[in-house]
């Protein structure tokens, strides 16, 4: 019986000319948000590759020098481009994608491709997440709108009903059909992209086997958002005497839930948590490194010494050597003020992260009325192009930036006794100082920062099939 | 008269029409109660900043009897004030940073810094008024227009109204004005209200209705053209919708990623990696060679270029600006490549009528491409006046005094 009823579907579809039509523009869309993205992508992390091999060789070959004088100068962190930013490039515009590593200071990433943008309206970053949270509900909408009401205009539930279909498999196989056809073209996209992700894939830093995770976790969320439109739908289609009414109803609701919604979430979230202005963060920084630096003849400050000699000799210092050690003093106390001040800019790095998360808490909230903003988050962070994906390589940038630093200091230190500043470490030297070997996060880590989002959406999901078969089952009016 | 009591009654009656618009009026009041919150925000900030950056300055400059130590441990607040009309249309504001803090040294390291924004707020944009006016309200439009004739027609009632109204004119006219009037009412009230409290005048709300008006127009007459095809309900709507794909997301995603392609830009990191490196290369370079580029383009210095000690101030600010001198064409390129972005984005807008309402809104609430150029200009010119101002101190070797002090430059933000 059910496979009857999916047949009859079927038909339908393919005679109804504006599904087809739709579905075509669906495709195409698609294969233009793939294009574009890999070619944006592609470009962009060969910028990046191009860029760290100019920096390196820039710093490579710098000659004799002040180890302190090239800490200044130090390195830059690029961040790789994350292969499926083809499919969701995500914040990745809007978050500065170069850090520079330099001595006293963990600076903030720069370079935002956003601000070369052309000014229009937002809407136009267009990719295949985007096609497929704005463009996929049209499709589903389209295909299900008039499933039941339809039926019931034209009499032929009544003769469905009445030939013995219940109205429980009934429902199963126009949603089985509509679920699989959104779940086909997803199922597409997500493939096309994965696969190219995985030929493309180079020094990024992302294995074979985490790109298919991904790619599965994907076709996971963005299937659990299609069951969920699918089912809503019907349920309308259910709930409403005539097709059109239907057709109207669900169109503004996804006037209100996808269009509106998510940005409207954004800007609550702002207002109730803003986000600090970069000079308001910058004048708190500067006056928390101020208060943390505890004064030169304190026991505190003397531990740090300690701590920092004994590292640098890789040994235990003994009683009262420290002050007999001939070690360049210049270099003890700038190593000790840069790990005295890590402290305070991991605090306020760890703060102004927090505060995105506590707005994306609240926006996670908001998404019981809208799935459409839980799955934007699910998809940025399963591709790894969310704010996390960002916090992780700056944490990590800073701790290349410890441990660069620290190198220099190091050297000075010991090797530039009685020298001060004049102190030159040879050419050869930097080639010692270790190179940034970036590892992305792997997908466990998007699964547990994405664990939120998935409930929501899975509730959604779970609700809106409980309520089509709920009103479905013996309450449907034929 | 009686035609328009008519509809209006017709109007009153019919739920649906009813719910389309209370949402545009609540998502017209929503969006104008956020933008008014965020520009009083951003007031907030700037004034705190503005004068914690004065009692900064005051502290600082009894701390340090050298001129070198002054320049370079004085920040200087930069900041683009919003306009009094910026609620309606945040624009660049939430990408483009609009304060920067500036000191004496090289200006490329300190003027493409990053705001601490949410960058997943900034991707997903504002829900502002234009954003209500130019994206959403077009919809509401097709909700409210699209079965004007088509629900006649399958209620067998069309061929009946029509000739009974004739006579007094097509009624479809009068029923689609009153719903395209009452949306406007719905979007330009709030507006008109926000703009009176946030203290925008007649000369900026009267082209910005215009330009809602304008908007509005467009797509009463696409739903119009598309009912006169004499499709069922669900056909105009899905087309309707389909247009406003095609105008409002597909449209301008092609125009984006033609600009980007016709304007490539220099690499920003780039011009940081190649002014670092002239920075840094001049601390182990003899003084001359920081000197003769220097003093290219700074003649008046010319007598005063001896460098006799390992470190001098003058030599220090020297290389700053030569560090700048360095990339100034990669700099002048990037400038350049974005404003011929934004100007080709700007004729090519024409396809996108929502495109281009947002942009003339933004130009509007000064709040555009050119805003934020404009400004970076000014952040230009203010450092340049700094630099001016120090050097011949620097360079003379005077004395920091009270009065020498108080002729430094001051950062004027524009007038609203």
């Amino acid at each position: 019986m059910i496979g009857a009823i999916i047949g009859k579907e079927l038909t339908e579809i393919r005679r109804d000319g504006r599904a087809l039509g739709l579905l075509g523009i669906v495709g195409l869309l698609l294969v233009l948000g793939l294009t574009t993205g890999l070619a944006t992508e592609n470009a962009r992390e060969r910028e990046v590759l191009q860029a760290q091999a100019d920096d390196a060789a820039v710093f490579l070959e710098q000659g004799e020098k002040n180890p302190h004088s090239a800490a200044h100068f130090s390195r830059m962190a690029h961040k790789p481009v994350a292969p499926l930013a083809s499919f969701d490039p995500g914040v990745a515009a809007y978050m500065g994608q170069v850090i520079w590593l330099e001595a006293h200071s963990r600076n903030p990433a720069m370079f935002r491709a956003a601000e070369d943008a052309p000014g229009l309206s937002r809407l136009e970053n267009f990719s295949i997440a985007g096609v497929l949270t704005l463009i996929l509900p049209l499709l589903v909408v389209l295909l299900g709108y008039g499933s039941i009401a339809g039926e019931r205009e034209r009499g032929t539930l009544r003769q469905l009903v009445g030939s013995g279909a219940s109205p429980t498999r009934l429902l199963l196989g126009k949603f089985t059909v509509i679920a699989g056809v959104g779940f086909a073209v997803l199922a597409a996209a997500v493939a096309i992209s994965t696969t190219f992700s995985l030929l493309s894939l180079s020094e990024s830093g992302y294995s074979g086997g985490d790109l298919a995770l991904r790619g599965l976790s994907l076709l996971l969320v963005y299937g659990l958002y299609i069951v969920c439109l699918t089912a809503l739908t019907l349920l309308v289609s259910l709930l409403v005497a005539e097709a059109r009414t239907a057709l109207l109803l669900l169109l503004g609701i996804w006037v209100v839930t996808v269009v509106g919604l998510p940005r409207l979430s954004a800007s609550i979230a702002e207002q109730v948590y803003p986000s600090p202005d970069s000079a308001s963060f910058w004048e708190d920084t500067r006056a928390s490194l101020q208060a943390n630096r505890p004064p030169s003849d304190s026991e505190d400050y003397v531990a740090v010494e300690r701590e920092v000699v004994e590292r640098a000799l890789g040994r235990e210092l003994r009683e009262g050597e420290l002050d007999d050690l001939e070690i360049n003093r210049g270099a003890l106390r700038l190593e000790v003020s840069e790990v005295i001040d890590t402290e305070a800019y991991n605090a306020a790095y760890a703060e102004l992260f927090a505060n995105y998360e506590r707005q994306k808490n609240l926006r996670q909230m908001l998404s019981i009325f809208s799935p459409a903003i839980a799955l934007q988050h699910l998809s940025r962070t399963l591709s790894g192009t969310d704010v996390s994906a960002h916090e992780h390589f700056s944490v990590e940038a800073e701790i290349q930036r410890n441990n660069i630093v620290r190198a220099m200091n190091e050297d000075m230190l010991l090797n530039g006794a009685g020298e001060s500043f004049g102190y030159l470490a040879p050419p050869e030297f930097w080639e010692s100082v270790p190179e940034f070997d970036y590892r992305p996060p792997s997908v466990a880590l998007a699964w547990s920062e994405g664990i939120r989002d998935l409930t929501i959406l899975l509730l959604w999901g779970l609700a809106a099939v409980a309520a089509m078969f709920w009103f479905g089952g013996n309450r449907v009016r034929v | 008269m009686s035609g328009l009591v008519r509809e209006i009654r017709f109007l009153a009656s019919d739920r649906a029409a009813l719910l389309w618009l209370g949402i545009a009026l609540l998502v017209a009041c929503v969006s104008v109660v956020l933008g008014l919150r965020e520009i009083a925000t951003q007031r907030v900030v700037l004034n705190e900043l503005i004068e914690i950056d004065s009692a900064e300055r005051e502290v600082l400059d009894t701390l340090y009897q050298d001129w070198g130590d002054v320049a370079y441990y004085t920040f200087h607040l930069t900041w683009d004030s919003p306009s009094d009309f910026a609620f309606a249309a945040l624009g660049q504001r939430d990408t483009s940073p609009w304060k920067h803090q500036i000191r004496a040294l090289a200006l490329e390291g300190q003027i493409y810094e990053t705001d601490a924004e949410n960058p997943d707020f900034a991707l997903i944009g504002r829900f502002d008024f234009a954003f209500a006016a130019n994206l959403l309200a077009p919809l509401l439009l097709i909700l409210l227009l699209h079965d004007l004739r088509s629900a006649e027609r399958t209620a067998g009632r069309y061929e009946l109204l029509s000739a009974t109204a004739a006579s007094q004119g097509s009624p479809w006219f009068a029923r689609a004005a009153l719903r395209v009037g009452a949306l406007t009412i719905c979007l330009i009230g709030p507006l008109w209200a926000g703009g009176l409290l946030g203290g925008a005048g007649a000369s900026t709300l009267v082209p910005a209705s215009l330009v809602v008006i304008l908007h509005i127009a467009f797509w009463w007459g696409v739903c119009a053209l598309v009912d006169r095809y004499g499709w069922s309900s669900p056909v105009n709507l899905t087309a309707l919708v389909g247009v406003w794909l095609a105008f409002a997301v597909i449209v301008p995603a092609a125009i984006k990623i033609s600009v980007e392609s016709i304007v490539p830009l220099p690499d920003g990191g780039e011009i940081l990696l190649t002014q670092r490196e002239a920075v840094n290369d001049a601390w182990d370079l003899p003084k001359a060679a920081t000197m003769e580029p220097f003093i290219e383009r700074h003649p008046e210095w010319a007598d005063y270029t001896e460098v006799s000690q390992p470190f001098e101030w003058k030599w220090y600010y020297a290389f700053q600006q030569v560090g700048d001198q360095t990339v100034e064409p990669l700099s002048q390129a990037y400038r350049d490549g974005r404003i011929r972005r934004d100007r080709l984005a700007g004729s090519l807008a024409w396809l996108s009528p929502p495109a281009l309402a947002e942009r003339a809104m933004q130009a509007l609430a000064d709040t555009n491409v050119a805003a934020t150029l404009t400004y970076e200009q000014r952040v230009r010119a203010f450092h340049k006046a700094l630099r001016e101002y120090y050097y011949p101190r620097l360079f003379r070797g005077e004395p920091v005094s009270t009065v020498s002090l108080q002729q430094r430059p001051q950062f004027r933000g524009k007038e609203s």
